[in-house]
């Protein structure tokens, strides 16, 4: 569980921006442990645990007809460049939070799976329930809005 | 799919410099406690649930018995039934105290005695065979 509750926790909160992340990834554990009997041992635990929370957040979501909200978040510091260089890479880290929250459903989820959780797609595919095929094309569509969204602001 | 690596190894270095926030302090503790919480209560839910399928049994069976059976029938068969039950219990009861602890007690004892000695005569007679 200590392996697992950081990039639960990230999942959900990338899906909701709000505080109900931290208690929907407990949830999510605390379902995983009551239904353990569903858990293929075969298979791994990530995409299983990832597949609880997409449902649960999707789930809230609906029921509150909420969308993923902009919360400003510090920039992580073991990143941020030079003084001066700092201005823009926030910038872009701005235009790139935004135009992840804009991102639709799939490619948003196939995007935070794969870059930021460096989930393999077999695994993505099992944690979104859809086929490898998809999860590559909502990949592509995904960092290629993500790109346009950057164009005009250097990449560092 | 068409990009270049290096350009998907920079959106991965920018979206992982992205802030998300840290499990609390409470996390393990509160994920614990609600687990248990679950577990308690999905206990409660299979006994709400079986008392009541036993009174949806009962009172099936109770319908059925009073469609089948006539009411008036069936408690004069519960009350003979009572009544025979009353009359046996009676009976023992009066036998055992008439009978004196003495006589219970020797009878006892002969029946045990006797039941070792024909316990007894059955192995050696099997030890007998054998040879």
């Amino acid at each position: 569980m200590l392996r697992f509750q950081r990039p639960v926790l990230r999942f959900c909160w990338r899906l909701l921006r709000s505080t109900d992340a931290e208690d929907l990834a407990q949830d999510t554990f605390v379902r995983a442990f009551v239904h353990f009997e569903r858990f293929d041992p075969e298979r791994p635990v990530l995409p299983w645990l990832i597949a609880i929370a997409r449902r649960l957040c999707l789930d809230l979501l609906r029921r509150r007809k909420m969308t993923a909200r902009i919360e400003a978040m510090p920039v992580s510091a073991q990143l941020a460049p030079s003084p001066e260089g700092e201005a823009s890479f926030r910038e872009q880290l701005a235009r790139l939070d935004r135009a992840l929250a804009d991102l639709d459903e799939g490619p948003r989820e196939a995007i935070i799976l794969f870059h930021i959780e460096e989930m393999s797609y077999r695994d993505i595919a099992a944690a979104l329930e859809v086929p490898m095929g998809t999860v590559m094309t909502w990949l592509h569509r995904g960092r290629a809005q993500l790109k346009k969204a950057l164009e005009g602001a250097p990449i560092t | 799919m068409s990009q270049r690596p290096d350009e998907n190894g920079q959106l991965t270095s920018l979206l992982q410099a992205l802030a998300a926030p840290e499990p609390s302090e409470e996390f393990l503790t509160g994920a614990r406690r609600r687990y248990l919480e679950a577990i308690a209560s999905r206990e409660r839910r299979a006994v709400f649930t079986g008392l009541a399928a036993a009174v949806v049994g009962l009172v099936v069976i109770a319908t059925l018995l009073a469609t089948t059976v006539e009411p008036a029938a069936l408690v004069a068969w519960l009350a003979e039934a009572m009544a025979d039950l009353a009359r046996w219990t009676t009976g023992v009861a009066v036998v055992f105290a008439l009978v004196p602890l003495t006589i219970w007690t020797s009878a006892a004892l002969g029946s045990t005695a006797a039941v070792l000695s024909l316990a007894l005569i059955a192995r050696a007679r099997s030890l007998a065979l054998v040879k």
